[in-house]
């Protein structure tokens, strides 16, 4: 088992573009597409039905005989998903009832969820919160157990894989939900596993540092544990995929975020954290000290 | 002690975790249960299979296991034949042919049906409600159906109003009768979190959540002439047109019970009053019987029985009649009991969710993460080879603790899955796979390196598990914040995710590593080919 020479620092400027790119490109969706929310954050009713086959017309005229007002209604694998605006839960109640009727569907393959509009606020204050102090607890720790550069780089990156998982939804017009919410934070959680990993190694080596300048001894870091990288990120990123093919409808929308978000955490531990995080320590003046003496022995 | 006695001293720790987390695997399903009440006194009795016998006995109502010699059978209970690990199991009930007491499920009187778990069916005037045994882990809601109400106040409450308005809601609930309801505030005291698994009859549980239960008791006389002709069953009246002479702040007890009067028949609703509203209700029925005015009873302003006065009643007990089947009756008298709400609560969040919908995602859910569990697997042993068979189990001594710490806080009630949970549980195997690879990799690094197979055991877990401890830890104060502040589905997986690292690093310190020990100064040596690392004390 011998570590690659892949020149990752080298190719810095080409990954940086790359992540630039990416996320100018999510930036632009958000603000001009923008984020199709779900009930939970602005409350309204929605009325799942699985277990059917009818056609999309039928369900149609079933739910305006059933007195629901300007429904959404989006096939899946065995049913519909039915969004409506009605916050009254009484009254969704009523018509989810009346349309299961209507439809001939069982009562068990009937799923109502209705949410007032300010417990939506509530939710959706909340997961900020939480994530933000969720940021800050992390900035402390990397802080203090390691060091300050490498927390503020390591949290760039965070903010680029959520950026670009928020920027997926908003292009592909998927929408925001709770386990939405779950998955980034899943993510962020494994994104910041991997660069942890990389920092670790990078750390350790700095310890006997003195033949070669930073840059290359964090290039060397990254071949070190690029085995691992690999195959931890096959090993998370395999269960995830396939619950992407063959998971229920829920579960889907899960996974799609927990996919796009673990290729780009994987992605920006390496090709983000770490050369930003070198860039920043070769400022110091021991590490320009050693470019001077080493620079260009590559 | 030397490092050789540690590796099996961790080893023997480890087993004995193992057999608690199986202990609180095993057994793995419970079996099902019927309560029962019959006027005040209540039961429960085990559900096995095939049957139990429902029958009269000198207590009143009995379930059996089979029919005792003291006991007239009145139906069997049966679990549906053919119900298979997949959908959860219904049961039947199928009365006797010589039972001459009405069963009723939900209102209609029935010879047989099907009944799924949570509902409530009633033999004459006892009522009987089917629970599902406990599995080793609790399912949420989202996963077995069910229904989940958030109920907010219109206004800003007090926490003391709240409080009161918590303990109405859980003695209105208790009364549904749903087996593992939990009613509980959230959100700092701004809102109750009502959540009833496997109910049946949401709309109806709907009812008796949602209804403030201001019981208000008017001299028809004392209104508008108008306003008086109007009176009926049924009528609203318009708000600030009556003024009431007493509330349902006095009633004490209410029951629900057969009508004993002829001209209304069906269920009717007694309640007792307490001294106050016991003197009030005698000077008002004394002045009104010579003229027989009419007294309006209404409920949340609408008239619920408006009946005139026949006798003059100074004992405080009275009952009102208003063409109830028993299960209107039931329902009035468990809002009448609680009394009425101190905040007016408004509906925030409903969430109906059929039990097979759930367990679709969850069957699902735990395929794909078999299958994806099961390739990750043979590219480990072909990537790792023999050290990749230490990986299956190591993996599998984690997902032992892991499962059985779920299933031991699951008895303690403490935990219920849901599908964010799950996710969870899908990100912790990844992380737990994640700490096994570091620990080989940096175990085939150190014997490149030029170690013996000994000392790159040693430190190469040495290196490995402090990578592991911070990343682990990171992840875990990461979570902290998500399990304190978030509210709802975040919750859970938070939660699941803290446990895993946790087991996972346990998993690492007393299973993987001192594995890896005892395999580097054992087995590898042999063969290192099949551990794929070549070399090592030879260099």
């Amino acid at each position: 088992m011998k570590w690659p020479h892949i020149d990752f620092m080298g190719r810095r400027n080409v990954f940086f573009a790359i992540s630039a790119v990416l996320v100018l490109v999510a930036l632009g969706s958000l603000v001009f597409r923008g984020l199709t929310f779900g009930i939970e954050f602005q409350g309204g009713t929605v009325i799942t039905l699985t277990n059917t086959s009818k056609a999309i017309e039928e369900v149609r005229s079933a739910a305006a005989g059933a007195g629901v007002v300007n429904p959404v209604i989006q096939t899946t694998s065995r049913g519909f998903i039915i969004r409506t605006g009605e916050t009254g839960t009484v009254a969704a109640e009523g018509q989810a009832t009346k349309l299961a009727a209507a439809l001939g569907i069982a009562q068990t393959d009937t799923q109502v969820s209705t949410i007032g509009p300010e417990w939506g606020a509530n939710v959706t204050n909340s997961a900020l919160l939480a994530l933000a102090v969720s940021m800050l607890a992390i900035l402390a720790y990397i802080s203090i157990r390691f060091e300050y550069k490498m927390a503020i780089t390591g949290v760039i990156a965070l903010v680029h894989d959520a950026v670009i998982t928020l920027g997926i939804y908003s292009l592909v017009g998927r929408e925001v939900g709770p386990n939405t919410i779950a998955a980034l934070l899943t993510i962020l959680g494994y994104s910041l596993y991997d660069t942890i990993v990389v920092f670790h190694r990078i750390r350790e080596n700095t310890e006997n540092l003195s033949k070669k300048t930073f840059m290359d001894m964090a290039n060397d870091s990254l071949n070190q544990v690029f085995a691992r990288w690999v195959n931890t990120g096959l090993a998370s990123v395999i269960p995830v995929v396939t619950l992407l093919l063959i998971g229920g409808t829920t579960l889907k929308d899960f996974a799609f975020a927990l996919t796009v978000g673990l290729l780009s955490g994987a992605y920006s531990s390496v090709a983000l954290a770490s050369p930003l995080y070198a860039m920043w320590k070769e400022r110091e003046p021991r590490y320009m000290a050693l470019r001077k003496k080493f620079a260009g022995a590559k | 002690m030397d490092s050789r006695q540690k590796n099996y001293l961790a080893l023997a720790g480890l087993v004995v975790l193992l057999i608690g987390a199986l202990l609180f695997l095993l057994p793995l399903k419970a079996a099902d249960s019927v309560s029962w009440q019959v006027g005040t006194a209540s039961g429960s009795s085990a559900l096995k299979w095939p049957k139990a016998v429902i029958g009269l006995t000198a207590d009143g109502i009995g379930v059996q296991q089979t029919a005792g010699s003291d006991m007239t059978p009145l139906a069997t209970l049966e679990q549906v034949t053919g119900s298979t690990g997949t959908v959860p199991a219904s049961w039947r009930i199928a009365a006797t042919t010589e039972s001459t007491v009405p069963i009723t499920v939900g209102g209609k009187v029935v010879k047989s049906a099907d009944l799924s778990y949570g509902t409530t069916f009633t033999v004459g005037t006892s009522s009987l409600s089917l629970q599902e045994g406990a599995s080793s882990i609790t399912q949420g809601l989202d996963l077995r159906g069910g229904l989940s109400v958030i109920l907010t106040p219109k206004k800003p409450a007090d926490a003391v109003a709240m409080q009161r308005a918590l303990v109405i809601m859980n003695t209105r609930v208790n009364g549904l009768g749903v087996s593992e309801a939990t009613v509980q505030l959230e959100n700092d005291n701004q809102a109750i979190l009502v959540q009833l698994p496997g109910v049946r009859d949401a709309a109806g549980a709907l009812d008796v959540i949602g209804q403030a239960g201001q019981l208000e008791f008017v001299e028809v006389a004392s209104l508008p002439t108008t306003l008086q002709a109007e009176i009926a069953d049924g009528f609203k009246m318009p708000a600030g047109s009556y003024k009431p002479f007493m509330t349902g702040e006095v009633i004490t007890t209410a029951n629900a019970k057969a009508s004993t009067n002829v001209a209304r028949p069906g269920y009717e609703v007694s309640i007792s009053m307490n001294p106050v509203g016991t003197k009030i209700w005698a000077d008002v029925t004394t002045r009104s019987f010579p003229t027989q005015a009419r007294i309006a009873i209404l409920l949340d302003g609408t008239v619920v029985s408006a009946p005139a006065v026949n006798e003059a009643i100074t004992g405080g007990d009275t009952s009102i009649t208003g063409n109830f089947t028993a299960d209107e009756a039931r329902k009035l008298a468990m809002i009448l009991q609680s009394g009425a709400l101190p905040v007016d609560l408004q509906f925030s969040q409903t969430m109906v969710v059929g039990p097979t919908l759930g367990q679709d995602s969850l069957h699902q859910g735990v395929i794909a993460a078999l299958i994806g569990l099961a390739i990750v697997a043979v590219y480990f042993v072909v990537y790792y080879r023999g050290l990749g068979l230490l990986n299956w189990a190591a993996l599998l001594v984690f997902f032992i603790l892991y499962i059985g710490v779920l299933a031991a806080m699951s008895r303690a009630g403490q935990f219920a899955l849901s599908l964010p949970g799950l996710a969870g549980i899908v990100l912790s195997i990844g992380l737990a796979a994640d700490t096994s690879v570091l620990i080989f990799e940096r175990f085939a690094e150190e014997i490149e390196m030029g170690r013996t197979y000994r000392s790159a055991a040693k430190s190469g877990s040495l290196h490995a598990i402090m990578t592991s401890l911070d990343a682990d830890a990171v992840s875990f104060a990461s979570a902290i914040p998500l399990f304190i502040f978030a509210i709802g589905p975040v919750k859970g997986f938070a939660l699941t995710l803290m446990i895993g690292l946790v087991c996972d690093l346990v998993a690492a310190i007393l299973f993987t590593i001192p594995a890896l020990k005892i395999l580097a100064e054992t087995l590898v040596p042999k063969m290192p080919g099949f551990f794929g690392v070549k070399g090592g004390a030879s260099k």
